[in-house]
C-alpha cells in the first residue's frame, strides 16, 4: 500500500493517485506491447530464415549429393537478395563445410567474426540436436543462428546454416522503445494535466463543502444551508450536512423554547414568592402594629408576657418573610447594591440593639470589639451591610447555647493591597461539621437536616450574604470546629469618606466592650416611654383600615394629630383643604395611587404657595430594589418599608417633625 | 562386429573428425572452393560413384513406377562385380538407405537385361558397353556407366573423372527416348551430352 504524506490536500492525492494509475497501467501494457512486438518479429525473422532455408534445400540438395560445391555456392549466392543475411553455411552430411556465403556490407564484417566463433559448434552436432524438427535456433547477441537439415527425398544429406543479422530489428524495437517511451511521457503529462482539471469536480465541492462547514462552526449560524453540488458521494455529504445543521437548528429552537419557559417559570416562582411576600406583609403589618400597640398599654405581668411572645414571634416571622423576599429579588436580579456615606458605628449601634435582648433571654455575653484606628465614616451600602451582620450575628445566637459571641471589627491589607474591612463574628457554639462548610452558603441549605429542626430558620440567610458580600466587592467565609463553635468572617472594601477623621466615642477607647451585663445597657429608644413632645398635623393614607387603624392609634401614642384618608382622592382632597406637617402615604391605593396623588399635592403647592413643601413619607410594602427612586421621583421625601416597625418610624418623625422643646 | 573393433572405429571416426574440422578451419580462414574439392578427393572415387549411382534413384524417374510400386525393390543389374558397386551394396546397407530398396543382381549375357530398371557398367566391361545399350533399347532401364564416351554412344548417364571430381555426363535424349525423367536439379548439375553420330566422330 502505498502511503501518502499526511499534509498531502485531497487535490494533490487525486492527482497522484490518478497519474500513477494510468502512468503504471501504461507502462505495464507498453512494455508487454514492446515484448509482444519483439516477439512476433523474432517468430517473423525466424520464420522468414526458416524459409530461405527450405528454398536452399530444394535447390541445393542436389548439389550436395552429386558433389557439385559450385552449384551449391551459386545457389547460396542468390542469397545477396536478403540484405540481412550476414553469412550461410552448407554442410554436408558428413559435417564438412561444403559452401559457404558472406554477406559483402561491411556492417557484417564483425558479425561474421561471431560465426567463425561459432564453428565450434560442429554441424553434426546441430544436425543430432535437430533431429526430427524442421530447424533450431540459437540467438546470439545481435545474429539469428538457424541451422536446417537438407534433405533429398527425406534423407538427410546435409545442413544449412544462416546467420542472419538482428541488427536492423533490433534498431526497429528500440525505435519502436523511444517511439512508446515519448507516447507515454505525452499520455503522462497528459494525465496529470487531464487528473489536475477534472479533480476540481471532486475537490471543488468539498472544499466548497468544508469552506461552509467552517463558516457555520464559526459564526455558530445553524439557519445556514450548503449548496447542492452534485449527486455523488459529496452531493450526499452536503445533504446529510444540511440535515445536521437542520436538526441542530430544531433542537436549538427546542432547547431556546424550553430556556424561555424555564425562565418564565422561574419568573413566575419569584413573582410568586413576591407576591405571596407582599401578602403576608400586610396582615402582619397589622399583627405587629396591634401587639405594638398593647405593650405600649398598662398590662398585667401575664398579659404582658403573652403580648411578648406574639410579637417576638411575629418578629421572626418577618425575618423568615424577608429571607424569602431578598432570595427572590436576588434570583429576579433585582437586588442593586447602593452606596451611601454612612457611619459604622451607628450600624454597629443598631445590631447591639437588635440583639442585646435575644442574647441577654439565652444568657449569653454579647461582645463588640472595633480595633483602633478603624475609620467610622465609609461609603457602602449600610443598609445591606446590617442585613448581613444581622444574618450573621443572628445565626451566632441562634446555634450558641452558651458562652459568648463576638462581633469584632478591623482593617487588613486586601488583596489588591488596598485596605478593606473585616468583620468577624466568633461564637462558642455548636459548630459546622467539615463536610457542611462549603454547603451552608448555598440556598435552602443549612449544616445537616436536624438542624432545621432543632433551630429553625430558612437557610436562607447565608446564602443571601454571601450573594451580598460578593455584590459588595468583599468575601465571605467561615471557620469551624464542631462542638467547640464557628468564626463567620467577611470582608469589603475600605472606601472611606472625607468625614473619616472625625473621631468617634467606641474607637476612641482601644476596645469597646458592650456587655450585656447587669450596669451596663445601651440606650436604646425608650419606645415604652410614651414620649409626647410632637406637636404636628400628621395625614395618614392608606386604603387598608388595619393599617390605618395600628398608625392611627401609634400616632396618638405619640401625641399627635392624626387625620386618616382612605385614599388617594380623599388625601388629595385634605391636603388641599387643610393643613398638616407630614404625610404618611401608601403606594398602591384602589383608587388612586400614592405617586399621583403626591404629584396632586405638589402641583397644589406649586400652584399656590411658594415657599411651602409638605413632608410625604411613601409607606409601601413593595420592597422591590428601585421603588425608592420611583417613590423620590415622584417628589415625596422618604421612605417607609411595611411592616409597619416603631423604630423606623420613630426614626422617620424625628427627622421630619420638629420636637417641642 | 566385437566390442573391441567398434570402439577402434569410433576413435578412428573421432579421430576423424578432428582432421576434418581442421580442414575446415583453414579452408574458411583462405575462403576457397579448391578446398572442397580438396576434401572431395579424400573420399575414394569408389565411394563417390556408389553415392553417385545411389541419388540416381532420388533424381531420375521411372515411367512405370508409380507410387503404388513403392515397395517393390528396384533391379540393378551389374554386368561384373567391381569395387563401385560393393561400395553401393554398403550405402544401400546403411539406414539412411532404407526406403530405397534395391536388389542387386549380376547378369552373365548382356543381353539378359530383360527386368533391370537399373544397369551399371564398370569400366571392366567397356566391351560390353555397346551391347548393352543396344539391348535396353526400348526398355525403361537407366544405364550408367564409368565407361568414358559412354554418354556419346547412347549410355544414359556417364560418371566422368575430372581431376578430382566426378562429373555427371547425361544423354537427356537418351533418356527421355526410353521414358525416363532427370529431374531438373541433376539437369541443373550435368553436363549435358547428345548422342555422337558416326559422322562426328
Amino acid at each position: 500500500m502505498i502511503g501518502f504524506n499526511k499534509r498531502a490536500s485531497i487535490r494533490q492525492k487525486i492527482i497522484a493517485i490518478s497519474t500513477l494509475t494510468s502512468g503504471i497501467v501504461l507502462t505495464v501494457a507498453a512494455t508487454a506491447m514492446l515484448l509482444s512486438d519483439l516477439y512476433i518479429e523474432r517468430n517473423a525473422i525466424v520464420k522468414a530464415t526458416s524459409m530461405l532455408a527450405d528454398l536452399i534445400e530444394i535447390n541445393v540438395g542436389a548439389a550436395l549429393v552429386f558433389k557439385d560445391p559450385e552449384a551449391a555456392t551459386e545457389v547460396l549466392s542468390e542469397l545477396k537478395a536478403v540484405p540481412d543475411i550476414a553469412a550461410a553455411f552448407l554442410y554436408s552430411s558428413e559435417g564438412d563445410l561444403f559452401a559457404e556465403y558472406t554477406s559483402e556490407n561491411p556492417q557484417h564484417q564483425n558479425l561474421q567474426a561471431q560465426t567463425t566463433d561459432n564453428t565450434y559448434r560442429n554441424p553434426l552436432e546441430k544436425l543430432r540436436d535437430i533431429g526430427a524438427q524442421n530447424y533450431i535456433t540459437a540467438f546470439k547477441s545481435k545474429l539469428l543462428d538457424l541451422s536446417a537439415p537438407i534433405k533429398v527425398d527425406g534423407e538427410t544429406v546435409g545442413l544449412i546454416n544462416i546467420y542472419m543479422d538482428l541488427e536492423p530489428m533490433i534498431a526497429g524495437f528500440y525505435r519502436l522503445g523511444a517511439y512508446t517511451l515519448v507516447c507515454l511521457l505525452l499520455a503522462f503529462s497528459l494525465a496529470y494535466l487531464l487528473s489536475s482539471r477534472l479533480q476540481r469536480s471532486v475537490t471543488g465541492p468539498i472544499e466548497t463543502y468544508s469552506r461552509a462547514m467552517l463558516e457555520v462552526s464559526q459564526s455558530a449560524d445553524y439557519t445556514r444551508r450548503v449548496e447542492y453540488l452534485a449527486d455523488d458521494e459529496v452531493g450526499m455529504l452536503g445533504a446529510s450536512f444540511n440535515m445536521m445543521l437542520q436538526q441542530v437548528q430544531n433542537r436549538d429552537q427546542q432547547l431556546e423554547n424550553l430556556v424561555e419557559e424555564l425562565r418564565a417559570a422561574t419568573h413566575a416562582k419569584s413573582q410568586f414568592l413576591a407576591n405571596m411576600s407582599h401578602e403576608i406583609r400586610t396582615p402582619m403589618n397589622s399583627i405587629m402594629g396591634i401587639t405594638s400597640l398593647l405593650l405600649d398599654m398598662p398590662l398585667n405581668e401575664r398579659q404582658q408576657t403573652y403580648f411578648e411572645t406574639i410579637d417576638r414571634s411575629a418578629q421572626s416571622l418577618m425575618v423568615i418573610i424577608n429571607d424569602i423576599l431578598d432570595i427572590s429579588k436576588i434570583e429576579a436580579g433585582h437586588l442593586s447594591i447602593e452606596d451611601t456615606e454612612f457611619n459604622l458605628e451607628d450600624v454597629i449601634l443598631h445590631i447591639t440593639n437588635t440583639f442585646l435582648h435575644p442574647a441577654k433571654s439565652k444568657g449569653l455575653r454579647l461582645e463588640v470589639r472595633i480595633a483602633p484606628g478603624t475609620p467610622m465614616n465609609l461609603l457602602s451600602d449600610a443598609g445591606r451591610l446590617q442585613q448581613v451582620l444581622i444574618n450573621l450575628v443572628g445565626n451566632a445566637i441562634k446555634f450558641t447555647p452558651s458562652g459568648s459571641v463576638l462581633l469584632n471589627v478591623s482593617v487588613q491589607d486586601g488583596s489588591d493591597s488596598n485596605d478593606e474591612l473585616l468583620f468577624e463574628v466568633t461564637d462558642t457554639g455548636i459548630g459546622i461539621a467539615g463536610h457542611a462548610k462549603t454547603r451552608i452558603f448555598s440556598e435552602f441549605s443549612q449544616a445537616d437536616e436536624s438542624t432545621t429542626r432543632r433551630f429553625g430558620g430558612t437557610g436562607l440567610g447565608l446564602s443571601f450574604s454571601k450573594h451580598v458580600v460578593e455584590m459588595m466587592g468583599g468575601q465571605i467565609g467561615v471557620e469551624s470546629t464542631e462542638g467547640k463553635g464557628s468564626r463567620f468572617w467577611f470582608t469589603l472594601p475600605l472606601i472611606q469618606t472625607i468625614h473619616s477623621s472625625g473621631s468617634n466615642s467606641l474607637t476612641s477607647r482601644p476596645t469597646t466592650e458592650i456587655e450585656t451585663g447587669k450596669d451596663k445597657q445601651v440606650a436604646t429608644p425608650d419606645v415604652n416611654g410614651r414620649r409626647s413632645g410632637y406637636n404636628a398635623r400628621v395625614l395618614i393614607v392608606d386604603d387598608s383600615k388595619p393599617n390605618l387603624f395600628i398608625l392611627t392609634e401609634t400616632m396618638k401614642t405619640l401625641g399627635l394629630d392624626v387625620t386618616a384618608a382612605e385614599g388617594g382622592k380623599k388625601a388629595v382632597e385634605l391636603a388641599q383643604t387643610q393643613q398638616f406637617d407630614l404625610v404618611i402615604m401608601d403606594i398602591q391605593m384602589p383608587d388612586m395611587d400614592g405617586l399621583e396623588a403626591t404629584r396632586k399635592i405638589r402641583d397644589f403647592e406649586k400652584e399656590n404657595f411658594t415657599d411651602r413643601h409638605l413632608p410625604i413619607i411613601a409607606f409601601s410594602a413593595n420592597a422591590m430594589e428601585g421603588d425608592r427612586e420611583l417613590y423620590l421621583q415622584a417628589e415625596m421625601d422618604d421612605y417607609l418599608s411595611k411592616p409597619f416597625q416603631k423604630e423606623a418610624f420613630l426614626a422617620v418623625l424625628d427627622k421630619w417633625l420638629e420636637k417641642e422643646q | 562386429m566385437s566390442l573391441a573393433g567398434k570402439k577402434s572405429t569410433l576413435i578412428h571416426a573421432g579421430f576423424a573428425g578432428l582432421i576434418r574440422k581442421t580442414v575446415v578451419v583453414i579452408c574458411l580462414f583462405f575462403g576457397g572452393f579448391e578446398c572442397s574439392s580438396a576434401q572431395a578427393a579424400t573420399f575414394e572415387e569408389s565411394d563417390v560413384k556408389a553415392a553417385f549411382l545411389y541419388y540416381f534413384f532420388h533424381f531420375i524417374t521411372w515411367p512405370e513406377r508409380g507410387s503404388e510400386s513403392a515397395g517393390t525393390p528396384y533391379e540393378f543389374c551389374v554386368v561384373k562385380q567391381g569395387p563401385v558397386v560393393n561400395a553401393l551394396e554398403l550405402v544401400l546397407a546403411s539406414p539412411k538407405a532404407a526406403k530405397t530398396v534395391v536388389n542387386i543382381r549380376e547378369i552373365s549375357d548382356a543381353q539378359k537385361v530383360s527386368g533391370c530398371d537399373y544397369v551399371f557398367i564398370g569400366s571392366a566391361s567397356e566391351k560390353l558397353a555397346q551391347t548393352i545399350i543396344a539391348a535396353t533399347n526400348g526398355a525403361a532401364i537407366l544405364t550408367v556407366s564409368e565407361i568414358e564416351g559412354f554418354a556419346g554412344m547412347g549410355g544414359m548417364i556417364e560418371l566422368k573423372r575430372n581431376s578430382n571430381r566426378i562429373n555427371v555426363l547425361m544423354n537427356v535424349d537418351a533418356l527421355n527416348a526410353q521414358g525416363l525423367k532427370a529431374s531438373s536439379k541433376l539437369l541443373k548439375l550435368a553436363t549435358i551430352i547428345t548422342t555422337l553420330q558416326s559422322g562426328d566422330q
